[in-house]
């Protein structure tokens, strides 16, 4: 069957889609360019650092700690996390728990003696 | 020869514009996965690095004196003994300590107006008056009096005057820096007592050796730290916490799998238009270099996108979200001004890690499409 | 500089499914398809037309035999060879195998994109080629809106669009009017002034309308002999 003509269409179709597909190049070229502008701007930072204020507080005020994790927790004093002896009742800190002492020897605890024939 | 490759890679785009949803959502995937990665190996080795920076600048010894219950104040005298050692070239009695305060626990420390005056123009600190505090960004104050109550062996309530520059978060979000009688009053010190030693020696590499020296100068028992063994204890706390980098790991390495196995199935799902092209005389080479034009063209960005958002997110000025995601601050946290140079090793690292595997899956599956009949091909897509 | 394409005891058979004894369905075919020629290959539905050209364009290896190009046995080659020795070849197969996601321009400039030239001679190559075959117009049509007849006519101008050599054409007019088979006739008279080998394979009784043939060949029962 012979093909019939077919209406004329508006231009609304594109020949070929090859210059969305150089956008498409010039958008990831755009991108990677970029990320080589960060990685060069991260190393001269990192050669020529900014000046610095909190070493020198750090020297001023001479603690040896870092405000990185709350105060109070472990994480944040290294002597404690690290360390064998039992910080927590130092005189920094107020004492929580009860004397072990007196608190064994109470009836509460007591030990029941075992039957004497 | 340069004209045909530019060809090639114009031909390439054209052909992810054919399924730009497919298109757009891999490089999404990607994009995601290098930043969930990337962040988290680049905020462990700046913090790593900034931390042992900062550390530099803090005592190369600290003494506390200890007995069965735990520590006890040291006598200010102290110092005098520890500076008969020779190799000891500093010693400093410390007043510090955590106190709550209505909000939150806080670091007070007493103000040391020589070293204060080290400090430079820019930083400038006024050692604080009795009464007065110098306080750092996280200590909330109820205005407009500003006055903070100190709770510890005393309770204390001082006004705080001045605040700690926001580029000294990481040393002084929550320090309130107080004159050292009040310190003393607070941590129920006398006026004799410091809660321990900070010392100087003349070679950093000294310090270690001293150790017996400075156990036998005094007359109770004491422990004593090294800057060493500080630096090491933040090195391997965020090295669990960069460890957190490794469980990413765990779900982006399934991710990856995922990725790659989405790839291959779509790798397979054209194998009718693989035999077409081969029987429109393009080689196995021309087939291969187009899928792999292909992926290049969405994997490679993809990556430097979430690369530099990783950045981004690690570098941006006022940031603060790993405080509260990771390091358990709950209201505010200290903003991480934090070392750089560190980029490219981890760049090169995520984009390796995750730019070989899906090339390797789409080499492996396109050489395998066009090494077949182009016959078989063209009929198993009917 | 004439082209040559031949058949040398040419045998192929698919594999039969209800064991592993295959079926011959070309035996022992002899030809010669010369350059400057039109061969015109006719034969019922099933003879093995399609298969015959397949295997002529190196897309079958053959069961036993070979097929010679210019004196070379190209069915013999490596796969990465043969890939590029097709690309003297122009194929137009029965059906149209067109990319639904490609446009009516893209589709014709696929032969072109891998061997040479810029964005813009895959174009004007394309453009001219449609117009010839009066499909010029259907550039600004989406593929899947094309009717059958478009469909062959752009698959048509893909296999002629870079002047190929080898021209083999499997039903190229099955869906074509008399002035749009007469156009395709045209073209691949003056193929042959190039010296291009032009096989056509068609069970249509009126191709003289349209096709001035030198050879008729009659494919029946495996082989392949002379028409009467």
């Amino acid at each position: 069957m012979p093909d019939s003509p077919r209406p004329a269409e508006p231009d609304r179709f594109p020949l070929d889609r090859l210059v969305p597909a150089g956008w498409l190049l010039g958008i990831a070229l755009t991108v990677v360019s970029l990320c080589v502008l960060t990685l060069t701007y991260d190393t001269f930072s990192g050669v020529f650092p900014p000046p610095d204020q909190a070493a020198p507080l750090l020297h001023a005020i001479g603690l040896d700690e870092l405000a990185l994790v709350p105060s109070g927790r472990p994480a944040r004093r290294p002597v404690i996390s690290s360390s064998p002896i039992d910080w927590r009742y130092g005189p920094v800190l107020p004492r929580q728990a009860p004397e072990l002492i007196p608190l064994l020897k109470s009836e509460l605890l007591a030990t029941p003696r075992a039957a004497t024939p | 020869m340069r004209h045909r490759r530019y060809a090639q890679f114009l031909w390439a785009g054209r052909e992810l514009l054919a399924h730009p949803g497919a298109t757009l959502l891999m490089a999404l995937s990607m994009g995601l996965l290098t930043t969930m990665l990337a962040t988290g190996l680049l905020l462990s080795q700046a913090l790593t690095a900034t931390t042992s920076r900062l550390l530099d600048q803090g005592p190369d010894l600290v003494v506390r004196r200890v007995t069965p219950d735990g520590g006890q104040p040291i006598s200010s005298q102290a110092a005098d003994l520890a500076l008969k050692i020779p190799g000891i070239t500093a010693a400093r009695p410390r007043i510090w300590g955590t106190v709550p305060t209505p909000q939150a626990a806080v670091t007070v420390v007493a103000a040391d107006r020589d070293a204060l005056g080290l400090l430079n123009a820019n930083a400038a600190i006024q050692p604080p008056k009795r009464g007065d505090a110098v306080a750092g960004s996280g200590v909330r104050v109820p205005e407009p009096d500003a006055h903070l109550v100190l709770q510890g062996a005393a309770a204390i309530t001082v006004r705080v005057t001045q605040r700690f520059p926001e580029e000294t978060d990481l040393v002084s979000h929550d320090l309130v820096m107080l004159h050292p009688d009040d310190a003393r009053h607070l941590l129920g010190l006398a006026p004799d007592e410091a809660c321990d030693l900070a010392l100087g020696v003349f070679h950093p590499d000294e310090a270690e050796a001293l150790r017996p020296e400075l156990a036998r100068v005094f007359p109770w028992p004491v422990h004593i730290a090294t800057r060493q063994e500080t630096r090491k204890h933040y090195a391997t706390a965020f090295g669990r916490r960069g460890g957190l980098a490794a469980l990413l790991y765990i779900p982006a390495v399934i991710a990856l799998a995922l990725l790659t196995a989405g790839v291959i199935r779509q790798q397979i799902g054209s194998r009718s238009r693989v035999g077409l092209l081969k029987a429109l005389g393009w080689t196995s080479r021309d087939i291969v270099a187009l899928q792999i034009t292909k992926a290049a063209i969405v994997g490679l960005p993809a990556i430097a996108g979430g690369l530099m958002l990783a950045y981004a997110l690690v570098y941006a000025p006022s940031q603060t979200w790993a405080g509260m995601l990771l390091l358990g601050w709950q209201e505010t946290a200290p903003i991480m001004h934090l070392d750089a140079g560190f980029a490219a090793p981890v760049f090169l690292e995520v984009a390796g890690i995750l730019l070989i595997p899906y090339l390797a899956a789409v080499l492996w599956s396109s050489l395998l499409q066009a090494a077949s009949n182009p016959h078989d091909l063209l009929n198993r897509g009917n | 500089m004439s082209n040559v394409l031949a058949c040398r005891n040419l045998t192929y058979a698919y594999p039969n499914g209800a064991s592993s004894a295959t079926t011959p369905l070309l035996r022992d075919i002899d030809a010669v398809f010369s350059g400057g020629r039109i061969v015109l290959i006719s034969g019922q539905s099933g003879a093995g037309k399609s298969t015959l050209l397949h295997l002529l364009a190196g897309l079958l290896r053959p069961t036993s035999g070979e097929i010679l190009a210019d004196g070379q046995p190209v069915s013999r080659w490596l796969t990465a060879h043969r890939d590029r020795w097709r690309r003297r070849v122009g194929i137009v197969f029965q059906q149209d195998h067109l990319v639904n996601d490609l446009t009516v321009l893209e589709n014709v400039m696929l032969p072109l994109i891998p061997r040479s030239g810029s964005p813009r001679y895959w174009r004007e190559s394309s453009q001219n080629i449609l117009a010839r075959l009066n499909a010029g117009g259907l550039v600004r049509q989406s593929v899947s809106t094309l009717s059958g007849g478009q469909r062959q006519r752009v698959a048509t101008a893909r296999a002629l669009v870079d002047a190929p050599d080898y021209i083999l054409a499997d039903e190229p007019t099955a869906h074509q009017d008399l002035d749009n088979a007469q156009r395709l006739g045209h073209l691949l008279q003056q193929a042959t002034e190039r010296g291009a080998v032009v096989v056509v394979a068609a069970h249509d009784r009126h191709v003289d309308e349209w096709l001035r043939v030198d050879q008729h060949l009659l494919l029946a029962n495996g082989n392949l002999e002379p028409a009467p």
